[in-house]
């Protein structure tokens, strides 16, 4: 956890939050449930 | 043979009360949330008798917001909030995501609600917990060191919520409307998956600094 949070200090978090894949599976469930409720509506 | 109570095992003591605190505490939040959640799902009943499942969604978005920040921040203030957004900012992607995944997930559930009933939708969409415990797995290296009994525990607790969702769904069954049921289902098994992916940003907003 210390870790985790002295990476996000030291480099850009825009560049560390962009390159994990920790944002983009969460990315990839909401444009599917999005795509999901346009179809259902 | 008497152990003397030096620094250090002193220190060792209160982490483990510490740590156990922690864990009856966990426990109890689950259980109220769990208990928060299924009562906040009882206005989206509004959908049966024809109010727009985007309006009620809005409205329950709009309730939260009140709730969670509007008041808070009106009675404690903001400077909690702006200190750490100044210490962390990532954390601002990782809440904001985690918004838009519930925001969705929700609106799917009245969706659900609409074409399968609460008494089916809600068991279906309660599989956001077995979706939680493998991001955890896959995602966070939990549960990598447990031991038997701890796996037993989880593996045991999924399988009795798979049960008693597939009890509740057949039992129900009989009550759904006929329309658009498999609809339904879609939106009660969409919106667990959101939910269930929303632990993601809850677990890394934790792990990246986020204070307790």
């Amino acid at each position: 956890m210390e870790q985790n949070s002295r990476t996000y200090q030291n480099r850009s978090w825009i560049t560390i939050v962009l390159t994990d894949v920790h944002f983009w599976v969460p990315v990839a469930v909401l444009i599917g449930g999005l795509l999901l409720l346009r179809f259902i509506h | 043979m008497d152990i003397a109570l030096t620094p250090q095992n002193s220190t060792a003591v209160q982490d483990t009360s510490r740590a156990r605190k922690l864990q009856v505490l966990g426990i109890l939040s689950g259980f109220t949330a769990g208990a928060w959640l299924g009562a906040a799902e009882a206005p989206t009943k509004l959908v049966s008798i024809g109010v727009s499942p985007m309006v009620i969604s809005l409205i329950m978005v709009v309730g939260v917001f009140l709730a969670r920040w509007s008041l808070p921040a009106l009675i404690l203030g903001t400077s909690s909030v702006r200190a750490d957004v100044r210490r962390a900012p990532h954390l601002i992607i990782w809440a904001l995501l985690a918004g838009c995944l519930w925001a969705v997930a929700n609106t799917l559930t009245i969706f659900a609600i609409r074409d399968i009933g609460l008494s089916i939708a809600f068991p279906l969409w309660n599989s956001n917990s077995l979706l939680g415990i493998l991001w955890g797995f896959l995602f966070f290296n939990e549960l990598r060191q447990a031991g038997w009994r701890r796996w037993a525990g989880v593996l045991g607790g999924a399988l009795v919520m798979c049960v008693g969702a597939a009890l509740l769904a057949i039992a129900s069954s009989s009550e759904a409307p006929a329309a658009h049921s498999m609809r339904g289902v879609w939106a009660a098994l969409g919106a667990g998956v959101l939910w269930g992916t929303m632990y993601i940003p809850y677990r890394k907003a934790y792990l990246t600094g986020m204070r307790e």
